[in-house]
């Protein structure tokens, strides 16, 4: 009885090819009045159960990376998570704000923000809190209502934030109509911004007191930037083989890029944008590293130790048993 | 008639003199300015030495209100101290004194560079419709000057390049009715004395430039019409150098630090001549045509022109008892007996005269 249960379940994960693939590529998820479209998706394991070694093809969790893509325009307080599910948010539309009025918004790290991002928009409490962000599209500031309050602690790539496309195709400035606010500890990272010669600082109680009034001065709003409940899954390195054998098996590292050619985002459009899986692959005998767009762990019950993996790249598909020995 | 009066006037101009003012307020153009020190210094304008007092003041108050206030670096107000050319004795305003701009309602106020000090409360409670208070690096900041005020408060820098960090002295301690205190981005790395710098927002350079363009506008303008401080005086050939053949006599402060910041130590003066073996300092100091008088103590010295000292002091009073520049050296009753004396002596003379010619001797 004991030996069908198994070879059912191993018949249906080999069937679907990986376990536990909640999202694709391309769904939306909708969320609290948000609507987040899934970007890429990989593999991760957790890391309390494998301090080392994944031992069989169900202890893998499919993660991945979203784009917020739409607001909810009637709601008054906007939290967008750092993560929904085993899913990071990375990220935010071109336009997602635009000409949106919302009394507070919560923001957590984010990778980029499209153009236009929070054009026109209202934030009631009188300032928009930004906590990091890497890049930043065209004009993402374009006329927003309110202090804009840079929370940030690593550099920002501001390219066009701060300016918009004329009639005559020439660029002009343009920003908030409030004042545009750092933290003076963090001021290496304001000398960059192009609006540094009109920006204002302050730090500990002043500091505090301007993200106070952002938020209405309610703790509990700041902190959404640690309700990630999925954290420990998030463990991107794995082994085929306890580390201890360094002769023999893969070391995989998943991660994800941009997809540049595909609709690389910025100054061009997020709706297009592309990010895709990468597994760093490392040979242990030969301590090689191929990089490869996909990994599958393959349920195979004729063999001892119950799987066997499957890696994906542009020249085809590399099947191996745990050990290394490649399976031809 | 006229003569006599143009005269006497000419002669009063060098004759006169009396104690420095210190301690002195007076009221001139909607502030009031107390004198802290004062001497005589010496200026040399085509081809000659001409002497004239000059001295420092600190603004004390305040009478002006609903207006533009301009602090002067310089002001002027009459003075009889020493020898004078001019009824008029230049200040140089050094500094705020305590409360003085306490609950004043103003348009705006400028207070130019190159102040000493800004006493205790300067600013309590002070409005300006203005907005913003700019203020340039001060050597001393007492307690709670900004309390209360109702302005941003900009540092238009912490340092100024020839001067030591400003000294904050609890100037921020009651921090409850603090302004928003603003400095620029640059400023805010420069190092100062008692000041947690958290307490600052920094601003950019374009917001900084647009706050204090109006004080710009204001100092550039004071820099233009600003005075030149005299030197040294020199009497005999004039030529400004150690000549033993000539009187050299510099004026100066030997306690700069003095811990009453309002009334700054009074001046000295190092004098140096032929006569001297060494250089004599004086507390006050006297010239007219012919002569110079020192004080050192409670005991006055009298020099001619060219050095030489004058034993004689007695041969310089006049009938009221008073030396050349008005001090009366002998009091009336002394006087009066002294001329009894001289009147007994006198009689005493023309009776042995008498009884001499009557013994035929």
């Amino acid at each position: 009885m004991r030996k069908f249960v198994a070879l059912l379940f191993a018949t249906v994960c080999s069937l679907f090819g990986v376990s536990a693939h909640e999202y694709s590529v391309g769904d939306i998820i909708e969320k609290d009045g948000v609507s987040y479209k899934v970007l890429v998706a990989y593999l991760i394991v957790d890391s309390k159960e494998s301090p080392d070694t994944v031992k069989g093809v169900d202890k893998f969790y499919c993660s991945g990376e979203l784009m917020a893509i739409k607001v909810d325009e009637g709601l008054k307080d906007v939290v967008i998570p750092p993560a929904v599910g085993r899913f990071k948010v990375i990220g935010l539309t071109d336009s997602l704000f635009y000409g949106h009025e919302h009394d507070r918004i919560w923001l957590p790290y984010l990778y980029f923000a499209g153009n236009g991002c929070f054009a026109n928009l209202k934030v009631r409490s009188g300032a928009l809190v930004v906590h990091n962000i890497d890049y930043l599209g065209e004009g993402v500031f374009d006329g927003l209502e309110g202090d804009l309050i840079f929370d940030i602690n690593k550099k920002v790539m501001w390219g066009m934030s701060f300016k918009k496309m004329a009639e005559d195709s020439s660029f002009i400035a343009c920003g908030p109509t409030g004042l545009v606010k750092f933290n003076t500890r963090m001021m290496e990272f304001a000398k960059s911004c192009p609006m540094y010669n009109l920006c204002y600082t302050a730090t500990s109680k002043n500091y505090k007191a301007w993200l106070d009034k952002a938020f209405n001065s309610d703790a509990d709003f700041q902190k959404n930037v640690l309700a990630d409940p999925y954290a420990r899954y998030n463990k991107r390195n794995y082994s085929t083989t306890p580390n201890a054998q360094r002769k023999k098996g893969w070391t995989i590292s998943v991660g994800s890029s941009n997809a540049k050619g595909k609709g690389y985002p910025w100054g061009s459009l997020t709706r297009d944008y592309y990010r895709v899986a990468k597994y760093s692959v490392i040979n242990k005998k030969k301590k090689k590293t191929v990089y490869y767009k996909d990994f599958i762990p393959v349920s195979d019950m004729t063999k001892k130790e119950g799987w066997y993996v499957k890696f994906v790249g542009d020249e085809g598909e590399v099947k191996s048993m745990l050990n290394g020995k490649i399976i031809k | 008639m006229k003569r006599t009066i143009l005269l006497l006037l000419f002669l009063a101009s060098y004759v006169i003199a009396s104690a420095n003012q210190r301690g002195v307020t007076f009221e001139k153009d909607g502030l009031v300015y107390t004198i802290s020190s004062e001497c005589v210094f010496c200026d040399y304008k085509n081809g000659k030495y001409i002497v004239k007092n000059e001295g420092e003041a600190f603004v004390s108050g305040v009478t002006a209100s609903d207006c533009e206030v301009v602090i002067p670096t310089v002001v002027t107000f009459p003075s009889t101290y020493g020898r004078i050319d001019t009824t008029e004795a230049t200040y140089h305003v050094l500094g705020i004194g305590e409360k003085a701009f306490e609950g004043a309602k103003l348009k705006d106020l400028f207070i130019p560079l190159g102040f000493k000090f800004i006493g205790d409360e300067a600013f309590h409670n002070m409005e300006l419709s203005s907005g913003v208070l700019v203020v340039p690096p001060v050597v001393r900041i007492k307690a709670n000057v900004f309390d209360g005020m109702k302005a941003k408060l900009v540092f238009r820098d912490l340092k100024e390049a020839s001067m030591a960090p400003v000294k904050f002295e609890s100037t921020f301690k009651n921090s409850e009715h603090l302004p928003d205190i603003y400095v620029s981005h640059a400023a805010y790395g420069t190092r100062v004395t008692g000041v947690d710098k958290s307490i600052f927002y920094t601003i950019g350079e374009t917001v900084f430039n647009e706050w204090i363009s109006g004080w710009t506008q204001i100092n550039l303008e004071k820099t233009k019409n600003g005075l030149n401080r005299s030197s040294s005086l020199m009497l005999s050939d004039g030529k400004r150098r150690y000549a033993w053949n000539d009187v050299w006599i510099k004026p100066g402060k030997i306690d700069k630090t003095g811990s009453d910041i309002d009334l700054l130590p009074d001046y000295v003066y190092e004098c140096r001549t032929n006569y001297m073996s060494k250089s004599e300092i004086f507390q006050e100091l006297s010239i007219n045509e012919t002569l110079f008088r020192g004080k050192k103590g409670e005991e006055y010295f009298y020099y001619s022109i060219d050095g030489k000292p004058i034993t004689d002091k007695e041969s310089l009073i006049d009938d009221k008892g008073q030396d050349p520049f008005g001090l009366q050296v002998i009091s009336q009753e002394e006087l009066k007996k002294k001329r009894e004396v001289k009147e007994r002596e006198k009689s005493l003379n023309q009776k042995m005269n008498q009884l001499k010619n009557i013994l035929g001797f």
